[in-house]
């Protein structure tokens, strides 16, 4: 009786180890080892337009990825630290400058006005199952006046 | 010349094949009838009665057996049929055995690690499929995660409750059995115990 629940069990232990869920999205780098992970965006920092009437906007520079792994980046905005950041843009990655660049302006974006946001970036590389973001850089505060 | 002598030749052997012929029989039929002893085969005290109101008695006791045999074989329970009940419902050979605690566990086991197997499972693929369209580095590393964790459960759950299924298979065989070795003694007790005698044949006082 004690060999039958022996086998038993170690036949169990084989099929919890056995039966793991498989990495079947083509963007996970577990499952598709070819895949780069793209680098965190790092050295965020910004410029703004002064105060006064006219054309608001944030200058955003950070330092440039290898273009190994990265092929643009996204641009996150967000009213608080942990709200909920929301896409404002994407930027293609440039070859060859120190650094990148993206102004969000009030010319282009209606929702660009004096305040309080916090901005953060993130790196993109294309395949052929679609764009692998990476890692998000720390969260900017940004104050427009 | 030579023609008489070939007939001559022929008609002493077909004597010869007659006569031991004739031998055979006779000697078969006369030591057949001297090894029959039909003294031994009249022995009336041979199955144990020495008079015919023991014989009587003798017949009466193979009548009641055979009447308690038809008996036992309509309330036994077949081991096939208890067999296909506890692999379709676990814990319904059990019932039938009249091992309702045993069966009752069985059942219940069965139904809480079934259910909550399918339960993680469902868990499970909710955050696989977010896992499947996430294209964010650390989403699809928390709901691959987040997957895992509890299709992990539902292995183990489904795992668990197919090891009570065998033991439950396992022992509907066990306790069929029990059942039907106590059924005869059972049925030997209430033959004794009360003069209403339920029979093959019907219902039966005995005063």
């Amino acid at each position: 009786m004690r060999k039958i629940l022996l086998i038993l069990l170690i036949l169990g232990a084989l099929l919890v180890s056995a039966c793991g869920l498989k990495r079947s999205n083509p963007l996970d780098p577990v499952g598709n080892p070819a895949l780069e992970i793209p680098g965190t965006p790092s050295g965020l920092r910004y410029t703004t337009s002064g105060s006064g009437p006219g054309t608001k906007f944030v200058n955003l520079t950070w330092d440039s990825n290898s273009s190994i792994n990265t092929d643009g980046y996204y641009i996150y905005r967000s009213l608080a630290y942990f709200n909920t950041f929301a896409v404002v843009d994407t930027v293609l990655h440039i070859n060859g400058n120190l650094t990148q660049n993206f102004i969000h302006s009030s010319a282009d974006d209606s929702t660009v006005l004096p305040g309080d946001y916090w901005y953060r970036v993130s790196a993109f590389k294309t395949y052929h199952g679609g764009r692998l973001e990476g890692r998000f850089s720390e969260p900017l505060f940004v104050r427009l006046p | 010349m030579r023609n008489l002598s070939i007939q001559a030749h022929l008609f002493v052997f077909k004597l010869t094949y007659l006569v031991l012929l004739i031998g055979c029989f006779g000697f078969g039929i006369l030591n057949a009838q001297t090894s029959f002893d039909i003294q031994a085969f009249s022995d009336s005290t041979k199955y144990g009665w020495q008079n015919y109101l023991d014989r009587a008695t003798y017949r009466e006791d193979i009548t009641n057996r055979q009447n308690l045999l038809q008996l036992y074989e309509l309330e036994a329970l077949p081991l096939r049929t208890n067999l296909i009940k506890s692999a379709v419902i676990p814990g319904w050979g059990q019932f039938s055995t009249k091992n309702n605690s045993k069966a009752t566990i069985i059942l219940s086991i069965e139904l809480v690690t079934l259910l909550g197997s399918l339960y993680f499972y469902d868990q499970a693929m909710v955050n696989y499929n977010q896992y499947k369209t996430a294209t964010q580095i650390d989403e699809i590393n928390r709901y691959y995660s987040k997957a895992q964790t509890p299709y992990q459960y539902a292995i183990m759950l489904l795992g668990l409750a197919t090891v009570v299924w065998g033991y439950n298979v396992f022992d509907v065989v066990i306790s069929t059995n029990e059942y039907n070795a106590n059924l005869w003694q059972d049925i030997m007790e209430r033959q004794k115990s009360s003069p209403l005698q339920i029979t093959p044949s019907g219902l039966e006082w005995r005063f």
